[in-house]
């Protein structure tokens, strides 16, 4: 098969990860570094400890590479995800989290934890988030019919979850409609 | 409900001012960036039931950028500790490009084995595949038609050996099902969206920024245009 059949029904998770890791993220060199000129783009020159903003895929081999601290970004802190959480648990609707939030958090608290404070508790805050909004696509499902269903504010890794479901039951109802 | 339908009063969606900034780059117009353009198309063609056209300048362009890039890694190949660490990101970012390009030709590849007669009879053909894979397209229904020939379709009366019969509403050749719903993002403000199903209308509402499961049919030319992206 052209495309293996794992790939078929929707993106594989480490995919995901690969399309997250384009979104920018700040990172505080650890030492002098020329620019770097990459095929999509420019990045640097780097000068600690000044901030530099890149993709995620480069700021995490930096800092595999023990060449950058990670500057967390500005959701992924204790204040943010409560109050999102909050948020979550009083209303029926999604509330806004960044489209990659799932994959870049777990990305970021893979590699650079030591970077983030409160890791501990974000990890915690973010499985909580993560099952209530799971919760609510169950609800959601109910709703969906042959026509169409607007579910804003999903996340990536969440659309992905449901698709092969979703989809799947979108075309029964289609059949029977007919 | 957490999700909207049809079925429920018209109410809009969670309000999205900060969210935007925080949102993904998915919406982002800001610089002509080729990769994250390329990740746009073949996201869109990883998940549209039928094939959309082939975006040639892009990919020659990325194609031609890997190589210049792999003649400079070679060039700067030193055993210096510094300057490996950054050849490894010229050639982890080089990767990552390849590895697009080669998910987005196989993702071709697959829906043109699936739809392959479909495809060769249209028109606009040539616009929608590249000389290689209409080439691939030819030899392979050509390979197909052989071998059920001459595997058992030769046993059969003469009448029965053509391969694409229509029988009243059933077609021996395999088209591109536009009814597979698809789960897509709204890029620009579209505004009251109508598409007709069966004999009757169908509207919606559909904002910038807005995530809707949908049928592909109703959301096609919106693809098109560029004004929705499938995700």
């Amino acid at each position: 098969m052209a495309l293996p059949r794992s790939h078929q029904p929707a993106f594989t998770p480490a995919e995901i990860e690969f399309i997250a890791g384009n979104d920018p993220i700040s990172v505080i060199p650890l030492y002098k570094m020329p620019a770097i000129k990459l095929i999509q783009a420019t990045y640097g020159p780097f000068r600690p400890p000044l901030p530099t903003r890149v993709p995620l895929w480069l700021a995490l081999s930096m800092k595999k590479n023990q060449k950058c601290k990670l500057l967390p970004p500005p959701w992924l802190t204790v204040d943010h995800l409560t109050e999102r959480l909050e948020q979550e648990e009083t209303k029926d609707e999604f509330c806004a989290l960044p489209f990659h939030y799932m994959e870049m958090a777990h990305m970021i608290l893979e590699s650079a934890s030591d970077d983030i404070p409160n890791a501990e508790k974000i990890r915690k805050l973010l499985k909580d988030l993560r099952e209530t909004r799971q919760s609510k696509a169950r609800v959601g499902l109910e709703a969906l019919d042959d026509r169409w269903l607007g579910m804003h504010n999903l996340s990536f890794m969440e659309i992905n979850e449901i698709r092969p479901f979703f989809s799947k039951a979108f075309n029964e109802m289609r059949k029977l409609e007919f | 409900m957490s999700f909207d339908s049809q079925r429920q009063t018209a109410e809009s969606s969670f309000s999205m001012t900060q969210a935007n900034a925080l949102h993904a780059r998915l919406s982002d117009d800001a610089l002509e960036d080729n990769v994250l353009e390329l990740t746009k198309v073949w996201m869109n063609e990883r998940n549209a039931p039928e094939l959309l056209p082939y975006r040639k300048q892009l990919v020659d362009f990325l194609i031609e950028r890997i190589e210049d890039q792999a003649g400079l890694v070679m060039d700067h190949m030193s055993s210096n500790l510094e300057n490996k660490f950054i050849s490894m990101l010229f050639q982890t970012e080089m990767e990552r490009i390849r590895y697009l390009i080669k998910s987005y030709l196989r993702t071709r590849l697959h829906k043109i084995e699936k739809y392959t007669l479909e495809l060769l009879r249209r028109p606009d053909y040539q616009e929608l595949m590249s000389a290689q894979e209409i080439a691939y397209a030819r030899r392979y229904q050509e390979l197909l038609e052989t071998y059920n020939h001459d595997s058992f379709l030769h046993h059969l009366p003469p009448t029965q050996h053509k391969q694409d019969e229509m029988h009243g509403d059933l077609n021996m050749v395999v088209t591109a099902n536009l009814e597979a719903p698809v789960f897509c993002r709204v890029l620009d403000d579209v505004g009251v969206h109508q598409w007709m199903v069966n004999d009757t209308e169908e509207s919606t509402e559909m904002d910038k920024g807005g995530t809707y499961i949908i049928r592909y049919r109703a959301i096609k030319e919106l693809l098109q245009e560029g004004r929705v992206q499938l995700i």
